[in-house]
């Protein structure tokens, strides 16, 4: 098998594996849908690209999701919109507002919760991001490079400003 | 994922952000690899576009060098055509240095790569972007103040105040932005 080969069929088990989360990801960095589509369509396009490379010094699960999110900051830092992006302690700190009542709904809820990973700083988006994906603290340490304890810290406050949000209609 | 999360899981969330509907197709494997193909041309296309606008450049202050009567202007205008050939030629160098993704690095290192290599342009952008074109602007606008009408001391002082705005404003809109940067590689490194 060539290597265009092996690193096309590695691509498809890749795409076919992780495609959705690789498309709620993008969701998560780029807000306009037509941006949004491509943001999808230019990580594929990276993860094709550095599967040529892949040697097997981690699993291909850390592999895709560190290009995904490599590839999703690139495109943030290159939108300059970084002056409206918060940490998760800046977040949590503000009131955005919305009522209890509005909460209940799985649209509005998904709208919401969206927004406000769309606002947070690409390192913290990361792990708000692969927290929601459903990986451990390991898993996500290794993908971002932060150590275990600091990543246990952000999740601390993820929880504590999803519940926040969301459950206190946005009182803080 | 079903990847089984340790004590942190807190399933509404995670069931509330893993069950959105789907809206986008798959991709096929010829459509990764015309759009690989298509990124190329994009960037090939928008260095066509840097390089004509700096064609422009040339072209104009070539004519300069060439039709204009004061030899310090057109000695001016060859300065300034070798600057834009030098920004430019700059430009090309760094643009290949952009960071590129590959799964052996971490998020964390990629993000602190992209951000040091985005504030040093910045931050060294009076030298690269703004030095070459002062010896050219310089020459260019003697023969301008020599040949003006009035009070000459005046003259020098508007191309002056002139220059430093301009020059000053390019030099400190990339010292803000550079300083920008450092305070997210420092939050980024704490």
């Amino acid at each position: 098998m060539t290597a265009t080969a092996e690193q096309d069929r590695r691509y498809q088990e890749a795409a076919a594996e992780f495609g959705p989360a690789l498309e709620r990801l993008a969701r998560g960095y780029e807000a306009h849908p037509e941006r949004c589509r491509d943001l999808v369509q230019d990580i594929h396009v990276a993860v094709w690209k550095s599967l040529a490379l892949f040697d097997g010094r981690c699993s291909t699960r850390t592999w895709v999701y560190r290009v995904a999110h490599n590839t999703a900051t690139s495109h943030v830092l290159k939108e300059r919109r970084r002056g409206a992006w918060v940490t998760l302690d800046a977040a949590a700190e503000i009131n955005d507002g919305s009522d209890i009542e509005a909460d209940t709904s799985h649209a509005r809820a998904l709208q919401k919760l969206m927004a406000l990973i769309q606002s947070l700083e690409p390192s913290d988006r990361q792990i708000m991001l692969l927290y929601l994906e459903g990986l451990d603290a390991a898993a996500m340490a290794e993908i971002t490079g932060l150590k275990s304890g600091h990543v246990a810290t952000r999740i601390h406050r993820i929880k504590a400003l999803l519940s926040r949000r969301f459950h206190a209609g946005g009182r803080s | 994922m079903s990847e089984a999360p340790d004590d942190m899981t807190n399933p509404d969330f995670q069931n509330l952000w893993q069950s959105q509907p789907k809206e986008m197709t798959v991709m096929s494997l010829d459509q990764v690899h015309t759009r690989a193909r298509a990124f190329k041309s994009q960037i090939q296309w928008r260095n066509r576009l840097e390089h004509a606008a700096s064609a422009l450049v040339v072209v104009v202050f070539s004519g300069y060098a060439i039709f204009l009567d004061p030899p310090l202007m057109r000695l001016g205008s060859i300065l300034i055509v070798a600057a834009t050939l030098l920004v430019s030629l700059i430009l090309v160098v760094r643009g290949r240095a952009a960071p590129v993704s590959d799964g052996a690095e971490d998020c964390l290192d990629f993000h602190r790569r992209a951000l040091i290599r985005q504030r040093n342009l910045l931050s060294s952008a009076w030298l690269w972007y703004v030095m070459p074109f002062v010896p050219g602007f310089v020459l260019f606008m003697i023969p301008a103040i020599q040949n003006s009408a009035g009070d000459k001391g005046v003259t020098v002082w508007i191309y002056l105040g002139i220059a430093l705005v301009f020059f000053g404003g390019v030099i400190a809109v990339n010292l803000l932005g550079a300083r920008g940067l450092q305070k997210e590689i420092d939050r980024l490194e704490g």
